[in-house]
């Protein structure tokens, strides 16, 4: 038995794990000196966001253990019913669910509170994987893409309905889950060309969505525009090495929520481009990790979570910054491992629990 | 359980791949906006994060001319609160509302109001704000600064002038000089967060202020304060209107007293006048009651030595027999009849005494001050000869005093100037002057023929008293010939001596001056201006007198009423200025 362990524990892609490891605690120090203003502000205690978010990744530390060690078909056969208790759960939030800075998205549970959209781009990838793994059909062509497409309709629609931005995420790791498991290239640019024609009409459909573009264009001169104009002074400011750690100013109230989505600006302003570009550079190891099992996984199924995974990862690192950085325009998106959010960090840890629990596996063949 | 595919794997690669391409793109990006955008965002952000606090710097001193101060600073507090700071608001309310003397309610209303600092009073005396400070209550700001202090009150209140709430000059020599007696504010800078709270460990960046330099002026505060005494007295005993007299060095332009009665209290130059506050109670038409306040303080605030010009009369008659006398058309012994009157074109312009004055000599003419005979002295000029004297002695011109607002002088057109003009500006009506114009011009007919400027700075100090640099003002020499200047100085001692000016005769003093009497338009309101100008030792004049009367009661004649005032203030001020008297005179030219 303690053989087995060990032999498992060998097993594990202690390259991921060290990066995951290190992203929680880099996540942790810049969390606690980016809330710092806001916390002492707010609840007149410096570490109060620090302490929650400690506790979270403690708790997801411990997931990712539990979840390593568990063979994941085990996960995989649940991804049906995680589906249907995500769809259950993101309809709860709508009706009972706790609202904080004007959007309705958590569900409180006595001390604690949990955000169902984080659960269900877990149970997404599940669910895909499942639904992959399980179709007759050759996975192939369009119809197929349309199917799989459609069953993530339900799920899209509830999160979207208030969070925009989730459900962009969870389109997008339907599409690249799609992409992996079907051998053509061809329906792709069609679909792309789809999507782009989805987005144009998205956004002319309401005229608040073009303003917005237009803030993106020109941020200085709205008034909306004042979170982009604020992280890019910080991000500006920073310069090449930073103010140094902890000695942000954009932090002091400038940048509203700097805990949250616009986490990386601070990062920017304290550590300059050279630590951006190092935690830029951190994130692609993790992905090149999470793509590695996803390619040396035994089976289509482990492949596709691997994938999953890493789409997931992916997707919010890369629209984070580009929004923080206006390349794209503003949604809210928050950093992986970064940003201010318990039932985020949970999940992440939980989901590379599970990717290297792929690894592992393909190792003990 | 299907199998891991190689195009699943290539597929795989390619996302990542695609992540990878993505991730370089935001490097760049990130690139760009740190190392190349970096100095606008960064300038950018320092401008949100900063805010700049001015110091004010001390507005410099006023002295007079023996170095007592005439216009000061006096350190006032400025009581703020930092709601955010504010650890016993109750305490705090209390403390000020008793301190200040102000209402609960109202020191509440402040303390209570969420803003990042909010001032609860202004001008709080030095001890009040030193008491507040001393007890020590978190978020209770006392910042010091100045206020403008007049030590003497209302003394040479129209000269020297007040500040406004900035401390800006507003009249008057605080005006004039604001460059040199404001220096340059200097400056806090500090980093503070959104809410405007400073961080403390950023420390400040610090400019100091440069104290703004102290200006010395040529009034002596002495002189000012008996001529201002002398002034209310015959304004009382008069129940004229107002009084001004001007008493200044003929040789070099600096003025020793410019009193204009009444006066107002500098230390609270907003507040009328007794006279006037009756005056803004009537209303007029079309203005509300502010404008008429204004109008009322404006009118207050006038310098009339400087900013009004009246008709000279008779005193003119010195500028009229410079001009014949530098001329040749007229010379002292030159005989003239006065009938009562002189009939120019077809006007019959009278004398003063309708009588006449029969048979005089030119000296016994300036002496009776007799109108037909500037009249005719002024004819033999002509018009172009007249005004080509008026021009060359400046009257044209302003003085170019140290002063705000000068007025010009009101004159007919050369072209419009027929003989009955002529003759009436001969003996100083039909056209306007300052009273400031007319002394300094007589200065220069007297002095020997230099044209002064009058004025009032004479250097600017340093702020600790040494002497910075003196203030220069343009002289013009060969207005008149020196012996032109030495005719006219003697003719007019005898004015003092023998003639109407006999008012103004101090014993042991050689004493020149000439008197005027003029009535004011319209003619039918029968208000007249008295005046008397006197300039002492005649024979080389150190200081010259000119005081005006304006619309007095009862006896009106300028010998009588002006002339005693001058005369009353020589007695006091030439032994002060220490000009000994003198028995051994120059003979004087005679009459016959």
């Amino acid at each position: 038995m303690t053989r087995k362990k060990a032999a498992d524990f060998s097993k594990t892609d202690i390259t991921m794990l060290v990066l995951v490891i290190g992203l929680a605690v880099f996540g942790l120090a810049v969390l606690l000196s980016t809330s710092e203003y806001n916390g002492r502000v707010r609840f007149g205690d410096s570490a109060c966001y620090f302490k929650k978010q400690l506790f979270a990744t403690a708790l997801g530390m411990g997931v990712m253990y539990l979840v390593s060690s568990i063979d994941y078909h085990f996960f995989l056969k649940l991804g049906p019913v995680a589906y249907l208790i995500s769809m259950f759960l993101s309809g709860a939030v709508l009706l009972v669910g706790q609202e904080i800075n004007g959007s309705r998205r958590w569900l409180n549970l006595g001390p604690l509170s949990f955000q169902p959209s984080e659960f269900a781009k877990v149970a997404v990838i599940l669910f895909l994987a499942w639904q992959i793994e399980h179709t007759k059909k050759a996975t192939k062509g369009l119809g197929f893409m349309c199917r799989t497409m459609l069953t993530l309709l339900p799920i899209v629609g509830l999160v979207g309905s208030n969070n925009l931005s989730t459900a962009i995420i969870i389109l997008g790791i339907g599409g690249i889950l799609v992409f992996a498991s079907n051998p053509g290239y061809l329906e792709f640019v069609g679909l792309g060309s789809a999507g782009v024609g989805f987005i144009a009409i998205f956004l002319a459909a309401e005229s608040y969505r073009l303003e917005r573009l237009a803030i993106w264009r020109n941020p200085e001169k709205y008034e909306k525009g004042f979170q982009t104009i604020q992280g890019l002074y910080a991000i500006g400011s920073g310069g090449i090495f930073g103010r140094g750690f902890g000695n942000s100013l954009q932090k002091l109230g400038f940048v509203p929520e700097a805990q949250n989505d616009m986490i990386f600006s601070i990062i920017c302003e304290e550590m300059g481009v050279a630590g951006a570009i190092f935690l830029i550079f951190m994130f692609a190891m993790l992905l090149w990790r999470l793509g590695v099992a996803a390619m040396h996984a035994k089976d289509l199924a482990g492949a596709l979570i691997c994938c999953g995974i890493m789409g997931h990862l992916a997707i919010q690192v890369i629209l984070n910054i580009a929004v923080v950085t206006n390349t794209i325009p503003n949604t809210g998106i928050t950093l992986p491992f970064i940003s201010y959010g318990g039932t985020s960090v949970v999940f992440l840890l939980g989901e590379m629990g599970l990717a290297m629990n792929v690894g592992k596996c393909d190792r003990m063949i | 359980m299907k199998k891991n595919m190689t195009f699943h794997k290539k597929k795989v690669w390619v996302v990542l791949l695609g992540c990878m391409l993505l991730m370089v793109g935001l490097m760049g990006r990130l690139v760009y906006l740190m190392c190349f955008r970096s100095d606008y965002y960064y300038e950018k952000a320092k401008e949100l994060h900063e805010r700049e606090r001015d110091i004010k710097a001390a507005r410099g001193e006023i002295l007079d001319a023996k170095g007592r101060v005439l216009a000061s600073n006096r350190t006032v507090c400025t009581i703020s609160v930092i709601h955010s700071q504010i650890k016993e608001p109750e305490k705090v309310i209390a403390l000020l509302s008793e301190k200040l003397e102000m209402d609960e309610a109202e020191v509440r209303k402040r303390v209570e109001k969420i803003s990042s600092i909010e001032r609860v009073k202004t001008n709080v005396e030095k001890s009040t704000g030193d008491e507040i400070r001393e007890s020590n209550l978190a978020g209770v700001k006392v910042d010091e600064d100045y206020r403008r202090y007049y030590p003497l009150g209302s003394l040479a209140s129209k000269v020297i002038g007040f500040t406004g709430g900035d401390n800006q000059g507003i009249i008057g020599l605080e005006v004039k000089y604001e460059d040199i007696l404001k220096g340059k504010p200097g400056k806090i800078l500090t980093t503070t967060d959104a809410r405007g709270v400073e961080i403390d460990k950023l420390g400040e960046a610090r400019e100091d202020p440069t104290d703004g330099k102290t200006l010395m002026i040529s009034l002596d505060a002495n002189i000012q304060k008996f001529a201002q005494q002398a002034a209310l007295k015959v304004m009382e005993e008069k129940q004229a209107e107002r009084v001004s007299i001007l008493l200044m060095n003929p040789q070099n332009g600096e003025i020793y007293a410019c009193v204009n009665v009444p006066e107002f209290d500098l230390n609270d130059p907003f507040a009328l006048t007794d006279d006037l506050k009756i005056q803004s109670r009537i209303r007029t038409a079309g203005k509300t009651d502010t404008e008429r306040k204004q109008e009322l303080l404006n009118q207050m605030w006038r310098n009339p030595c400087l900013n009004d010009t009246y008709e000279p009369g008779s005193t003119f008659k010195i500028i009229t027999m410079a001009a014949g006398l530098e001329a040749g058309v007229v010379s002292p012994k030159d005989r003239f009849y006065c009938p009562g009157y002189k009939v120019v074109e077809d006007r019959r312009i009278h004398c003063a005494k309708r009588t006449g004055h029969g048979s005089q000599n030119f000296v016994e003419g300036a002496q009776n001050s007799c109108n037909p005979v500037f009249i005719e002295v002024g004819l033999r000029l002509g018009t172009d000869r007249y005004y080509k004297y008026f021009r060359q002695f400046g009257l044209l011109d302003k003085t170019g005093a140290d002063l705000p607002g000068e007025a010009k002088t009101i004159m007919h057109q050369m072209k419009n100037m027929g003989e009955v003009e002529l003759a009436t500006v001969s003996f100083g009506q039909s056209f306007q002057i300052t009273p400031v114009q007319l002394a300094a011009t007589v200065s220069s007919l007297i002095n020997g023929g230099r044209r002064v400027t009058p004025h009032f700075g004479v250097a600017v100090l340093n702020s600790d008293r040494t002497e910075g640099e003196k203030l220069i003002f343009p002289v013009k020499d060969g207005i008149v010939s020196e012996k032109t200047s030495g005719e006219i100085r003697k003719i007019l001692e005898t004015v003092v001596s023998q003639g109407s000016g006999k008012n103004a005769k101090i014993e042991g003093y050689a004493i020149g001056g000439k008197t005027a009497t003029s009535q004011t338009l319209p003619r039918s309101a029968n208000r007249y201006i008295s005046s008397f100008l006197g300039f002492a030792p005649a024979d080389d004049p150190q200081v010259l007198g000119l005081c005006i009367i304006h619309d007095p009661k009862g006896i009106y004649y300028g010998g009588t009423i002006a002339a005693p005032v001058i005369r009353s203030i020589f007695e006091n001020i030439l032994p002060y200025l220490g000009i000994e008297k003198s028995n051994t005179l120059d003979p004087v030219v005679e009459g016959n």
